[in-house]
């Protein structure tokens, strides 16, 4: 045994308190304060805790567990716990804790669908889907009961909630630019939305169910027309562009618009009546169409650009349409032509059938006198260009006068309407035709002249250019220098002139020794005149000398003809 | 610390253990959409990373061991309660000195406190009742483990004797 | 267990367990008589742990603790530790990075947790266990009071580094919004947390009482001497 040095005194050992068993110290209300946190929050959330119910959905796709919302108007009320496959497998069973405060909602009728992000309907909706996955939308139903187990609707139902409305049913060829949520304007006000569409049963057209919100559910009366009111309604037909629109929304999601009549005075139609949803305006508030007649007409020429469904017109108005185009070969003629089937309402005309003369018999009857007086007039059909853009054609029932006489036949079944050549075709010929003249013009020989002209004309140029050009510069400076000489000549005859101006001037002395020798002169010649007279009448004088009888000459300056005239005798 | 008291606070120690575990330390949301996490979780996020070994000290510093000492805990001290000792005491005593280092419910809280303010900047954060219960336990654990256990040694002792060594 | 005891006689040193042929249970605190030989292991008469001298292999276990931790701090910081992903563009960060946003975003507080956390206090468990390491083998004298309180010190904030690991953890459970937002681990923070527990351990395996040693000139056989 080792001696173990102390160097401190040996502690006592602990104290030992005896446990009491009846007495429980301070401490222990530490724990029982926790338990007591610990229980009462257990206790909060079981109590806080609102049914669990199940929803059977065909598939779960945006869903996820402990993630995906239930929301009744746009409220949170639960959370999707988990999501199994049925035992089947064919089927998504979604368990969902709902609050307690929103329990009272889930009803035996209670319905829920899923809502997917959706972009139509005058926007997105719920960008909050977009990145937070889709929710479980529910609708609260009127029951009284309760349930826990739902199947779930896989396209959100009609009526949402108990918003106040009526719904009904419209029904088209085609669904177009619709879709769930696609508003319905009535006078451009949105007053309701699409609710869901199904194909019928037939395939043949779409169902489509519709909401309209109350108040304006009291203008659908049983008149109401429906029509399709979807903004991008650009048709290019042979009517040229059309295009209409109700708002901004209908552009991206389509729309519905109605109206009616004026006159009506109907009551409101009650819920769920069914109507039709006409293609556009124009046709929904057409008069209604009436019976249709078929008529078949023969082209010669090619219909390119003339499609089935094209407008067939009469005098400018919409009367019916193409219903199908067909090549027939003529054994006799030995060429092809083109049958073209159309189909006309007759009702189309409106008021105007009453103007029209009276005739009997069925309605083919009818229309086969109408168009046997009408041809006999010119009425025939043609294929028109409705669009240069596009090259499409219509047929126009119009009256041409000058169209050469063709024989009706009203008993011939299908009845056929003689036809003409369309505008195109003369636009056609007369373009070939000046074609065919310029063709003609020689241009050849043209262009050969004129290559000669220009080819001498260049040479004459050249000679101009290289010769007589500088001769007639030449000449023009020698002219140039005559013509100074010339000036200077000018000069000196102006000089010369000024001189002989101041000889002649009349108090110059060259003028008066002028007009005395003019008198010295004029004296000479009278005396010879005189001489020559005597000798003229005594030529004897010559040689015996003047005879006695004769006078000496005077010599007056101032008298001068009669004395020489009596001299002269 | 009396064996009583520690007792007390170890019961204590595991209620709280467990509200600290089960409910959400701390609940955010952002634009409508909301996330919350225990612990547990927040260890057992680190397994999906590239990171993935690290979730398992992770999980051991701030869940298991403290599990851990809190069980071996109570089983001593129910025992050393009426001073005896409990069956494989030697080997809890042993596991609780070695576990000591590896208890980080305290680095846990700061850990929290710092991820809470990182994310305030960006989302909601709504305090869950988990972190109130983990404080309360951080506070507990300090006192009734992370102490000198040597003197349970001596206050069950008697049951067994006086031990003199003899190697 | 075996730190200088100050006692009336300051003349006499005082006796250390082995002069007195005693040892002390690392785990249950007891003290007991050593017989045991230089190979024969004994253990504790009470909590049967093993009884040792001195911890094994310290010197060795401590640096090889050391230098792997050293080793795994280069990638915990290079390597990005975690992804910051907002409507799908994803950003991965570093720890600096992270300390810099927080601090560039007027967050100096957190800033200086997260730095501290993770970049002072590795960095001076490196430099202090380095020392205490490279004191003990040396067997040097200097400031061993000091040391020893160095040692301590690191015992103590060495698992505080653990804070970047689970602020991770509880950042990534939380943010996981598919699309919108989500972070994600990534491997550099495997690396921090490897450096944690290593540099913790290579605490723990380093005995403080080699500290003292030198004073008394005893060697244990088994350290690097």
């Amino acid at each position: 045994m080792n001696e173990i040095p102390s160097p401190q005194p040996a502690p006592d050992g602990p104290m030992v308190i005896p446990p009491s068993k009846w007495r429980i110290s301070l401490i222990w209300l530490v724990p029982a304060i926790a338990a007591l946190i610990g229980f009462s929050m257990l206790i909060h959330t079981w109590t806080s805790e609102g049914p669990k119910i199940t929803i059977t959905f065909n598939s779960a796709a945006g869903l996820e567990a402990g993630k995906t919302q239930l929301k009744y108007k746009e409220i949170n009320i639960g959370l999707v716990n988990s999501i199994t496959l049925s035992k089947d497998g064919s089927q998504v069973i979604v368990h969902a804790d709902i609050d307690k405060s929103a329990a009272g909602l889930i009803r035996q009728d209670s319905r829920f669908w899923v809502v997917r992000p959706r972009i139509g309907a005058g926007g997105i909706s719920g960008v909050d889907t977009l990145l937070s996955g889709a929710y479980i939308g529910m609708d609260k139903g009127h029951a009284t009961e309760n349930s826990r187990k739902f199947t779930g609707l896989e396209t959100p139902p009609t009526v949402i909630g108990d918003m106040p409305g009526t719904s009904y049913v419209l029904k088209t060829n085609d669904l177009d630019s619709l879709d769930v949520g696609s508003p319905i304007y009535y006078r451009s006000i949105p007053v309701g939305h699409v609710a869901s569409y199904q194909l019928s049963d037939d395939g043949r057209s779409v169902n489509i169910q519709i909401f309209v919100d109350a108040p304006y559910d009291k203008f659908v009366t049983p008149d109401t027309r429906f029509w399709n009111a979807s903004g991008i309604d650009v048709s290019l037909g042979a009517n040229g562009l059309k295009m209409q629109t109700q708002s901004l929304a209908t552009i991206v999601s389509g729309g519905i618009a109605f109206s009616n009549s004026p006159i009506s005075t109907a009551e409101p139609a009650p819920k769920g009546t069914k109507f039709t949803l006409a293609k556009d305006q124009q046709s929904a508030l057409a008069p209604p169409d009436g019976p249709s007649q078929f008529i078949r007409l023969r082209f010669d020429q090619s219909l390119r650009g003339l499609s089935i469904g094209a407008p067939v017109q009469f005098i400018g108005m919409d009367i019916g349409q193409v219903r199908f185009i067909k090549p027939d070969y003529d054994a006799a003629k030995d060429h092809f032509a083109t049958v073209v089937g159309i189909e006309v309402y007759p009702e189309r005309l409106g008021d105007v059938l009453s103007k029209l003369p009276r005739t009997e018999g069925t309605d083919e009857e009818q229309l086969a006198q109408f168009m046997a007086r009408f041809v006999e007039q010119g009425l025939r059909a043609q294929a028109r260009t409705g669009n240069l853009l596009t090259g499409q054609l219509y047929i126009a029932l119009d009256f041409a006068p000058k169209a050469p006489k063709v024989a009706f036949n009203p008993k011939a079944r299908p009845l056929s309407l003689p036809t003409i050549s369309g505008s195109f075709d003369h636009l056609q010929e007369q373009v070939a035709s000046i074609v065919s003249k310029i063709d003609r013009i020689p241009m050849d020989s043209i262009g050969r002249n004129l290559d000669n002209s220009l080819a001498n004309l260049n040479k004459a140029l050249l000679q101009v250019n290289g010769q007589t050009l500088p001769q007639a510069t030449q000449t023009l400076r020698d002219a140039q220098e005559a013509i100074g000489s010339a000036q200077q000549t000018f000069v000196g005859v102006q000089q010369t002139l000024g001189d002989v101006q101041s000889l002649i001037a009349a108090d110059a002395p060259l003028q008066q020794d002028l007009g005395e020798t003019l008198t010295e002169v004029r004296r000479t010649a009278r005396s010879l005149r005189t001489l020559t007279d005597m000798l003229g009448r005594h030529p004897e004088s010559v040689i015996r000398g003047r005879p006695t009888d004769v006078p000496e000459a005077s010599v007056s300056t101032s008298k001068n003809t009669p004395d020489n005239a009596k001299d002269t005798r | 610390m009396p064996v009583e008291h520690r007792l007390a606070l170890t019961v204590t120690a595991a209620i709280v253990f467990v509200i600290a575990n089960v409910c959400p330390v701390v609940h955010i949301s952002l634009k409508g959409l909301h996330n919350e996490a225990t612990m547990w979780q927040a260890a057992a996020a680190l397994a999906h990373g590239a990171a993935a070994p690290i979730a398992v000290p992770a999980a051991l510093t701030i869940v298991l061991v403290p599990f851990m000492q809190i069980a071996l805990l109570l089983w001593v001290l129910t025992y050393a309660y009426s001073s005896r000792r409990a069956p494989g005491f030697a080997v809890a005593m042993r596991s609780l000195q070695a576990l000591k280092p590896w208890s980080m419910v305290e680095v846990g809280m700061l850990g929290l406190l710092v991820a809470i303010i990182k994310l305030t900047s960006f989302v909601q954060v709504t305090l869950g009742p988990g972190i109130w219960a983990n404080a309360v336990l951080m506070v507990l654990i300090t006192l009734v483990a992370k102490s000198d256990l040597h003197w349970l040694w001596e206050l069950t002792e008697e049951n067994h004797g006086a031990e003199v060594a003899v190697a | 267990m075996s730190s200088a005891i100050h006692s009336v006689e300051q003349s006499a040193p005082t006796p250390r367990a082995h002069q007195l042929k005693m040892i002390s249970c690392h785990s249950c605190g007891l003290v007991c008589e050593d017989t045991q030989g230089h190979d024969n292991h004994a253990r504790c008469p009470r909590c049967e742990a093993d009884l040792h001298r001195r911890k094994p292999n310290s010197i060795t276990r401590a640096w090889a603790l050391l230098i792997a931790s050293v080793i795994f701090y280069v990638p915990a910081n290079v390597m990005p530790m975690m992804n910051t992903s907002l409507f799908g563009s994803g950003m991965d960060s570093t720890i600096m990075e992270g300390v810099i946003t927080f601090w560039k975003s007027g967050s100096y507080g957190i800033a200086l947790v997260i730095f501290i956390a993770s970049v002072a206090v590795p960095c001076a468990k490196f430099l202090v266990l380095g020392l205490l390491l490279v004191t003990s083998q040396r067997r040097s004298l200097w400031k061993m009071r000091e040391r020893a309180r160095l040692y301590r010190m690191v015992e103590f904030i060495g698992y505080w580094s653990m804070l970047d690991v689970l602020v991770v953890a509880i950042v990534a459970a939380l943010v996981k919004f598919h699309g919108l937002s989500d972070i994600e681990p990534r491997v550099g923070i495997l690396f921090f947390g490897m450096v944690v527990i290593l540099t913790m351990l290579a605490a723990m395996s380093f005995d403080p009482r080699l500290i003292w040693d030198a004073e008394t000139g005893y060697r244990h056989d088994g350290d690097m001497a």
